[in-house]
């Protein structure tokens, strides 16, 4: 079998390892470098960089770019010192497929001296009847974006946003810590569970708090002393009085407010913005509570 | 590896690499993947991608024999 070498495949390839060996290197005092560094981000994130950059170049898509056809495309990399003759072929591709052969630092430099060369500008303008100084303010806004846009294709999606949830997700999905009193792991749960739904978060906050008053009998004695053992549990290695007055002020929260007591005088919950902050700041502390039991005793059963 | 020992190793690779640029024969297909190969192991999760996707040679079909064909 015979094979037929693609040139520009190894020419690609060999901008990559160039790439890389510029990453690897780069001097993270020099401004041409972060510069570079931040473009090669932004080539790592968006897979379509190279063909985004070829459109701006070639002009197409309603860029604010110069247009340029076969003959300017030709002539705009030979101004920069490349020799480079399109072939015909679709410009975008092709450009695209001189870009995928560039380093970083070369793309850098066709950025700078050529897509954003002051002359072009003029005359596109010029032919298009446009004003050059809108035109040649509009392209940097444009390329800003197109950079901005490449960085963050890759942000996961926050579930929390689909939940309408705005905070650490992960206390209440992902926290694993059963106790050896069935009636408290059950108060936990279904505080959780009801806080995922919007119109249950208030009954959620009470079962929460219920958690709260059922951990607080955690240990043999009575409430006091068994509140005081996990207090001071809680607070091996750590400020005794500052948790000692977070159970204190928790406690209060939880007389003073319409919680668990609903006489006329308990104060009303009624943004969700205060529920979602009380709830949470419960379950921190309860969490906190169920390590820490978890680390002395033996868990009866794994978690839900 | 440390930075240095990359820099290295990606240098020396890339020379590798230019090497078969004009050389690369059927026979030597074996070895180029093993050097293909290193390399992808090296590289970091975004840089793969973009390696994977480059195409180094085609394969050419052998030509038609002649003494196959029924008439």
């Amino acid at each position: 079998m015979d094979i037929k070498i693609n040139e520009n495949g190894f020419k690609q390839a060999e901008a990559l390892l160039n790439d890389v060996l510029f990453s690897l290197s780069f001097d993270k005092t020099n401004l041409n470098d972060l510069k570079k560094f931040k473009l090669l981000k932004a080539r790592e994130q968006n897979l379509e960089f190279e063909m985004e950059l070829a459109e701006m170049i070639c002009g197409d898509n309603n860029h604010p770019f110069p247009y340029r056809s076969s003959h300017f495309l030709t002539q705009f990399f030979s101004n920069l010192g490349y020799n480079q003759v399109h072939d015909g072929s679709t410009r975008r591709f092709w450009v695209r497929d001189v870009l995928l052969e560039s380093s970083i630092e070369k793309i850098l430099h066709i950025i700078e001296k050529g897509l954003f060369n002051k002359q072009d500008f003029k005359r596109d303008a010029k032919d298009k009847g446009n004003n050059f100084e809108e035109q040649y303010q509009l392209a940097p806004i444009k390329f800003k974006k197109f950079i901005e846009d490449s960085l963050n294709l890759e942000s996961t999606f926050d579930l929390s946003y689909l939940l309408d949830l705005n905070f650490d997700v992960e206390l209440l999905f992902d926290s694993n810590n059963q106790t050896n009193d069935d009636e408290l792991n059950k108060l936990i749960a279904e505080a959780k569970s009801r806080f995922l739904t919007p119109k249950d978060k208030h009954i959620a906050l009470e079962k929460i708090w219920d958690a709260f008053e059922r951990i607080k009998t955690y240990f043999e004695g009575n409430k006091k002393e068994s509140a005081e053992k996990l207090v001071k549990l809680i607070s091996e290695k750590f400020d005794n009085e500052f948790l000692q007055s977070e159970f204190t002020i928790l406690t209060n929260i939880g007389n003073s407010y319409r919680i668990r007591h609903h006489e006329t005088d308990k104060k009303e919950l009624v943004d969700n913005k205060h529920i979602n902050y009380l709830f949470f700041r419960m379950l921190t502390l309860i969490n906190l509570c169920l390590v820490a039991i978890k680390e002395t005793e033996e868990v009866k059963s794994p978690l839900i | 590896m440390d930075n240095n020992e990359k820099i290295l190793f990606f240098t020396n690779k890339l020379q590798e690499l230019s090497s078969y640029k004009n050389g690369l024969t059927s026979d030597k297909l074996k070895e180029f993947e093993i050097l293909k190969q290193e390399i992808f192991q090296s590289l970091s999760e975004k840089q793969r991608i973009r390696f994977n996707k480059i195409s180094f040679y085609s394969e050419v079909p052998a030509p038609p024999n002649y003494d196959d064909l029924p008439f």
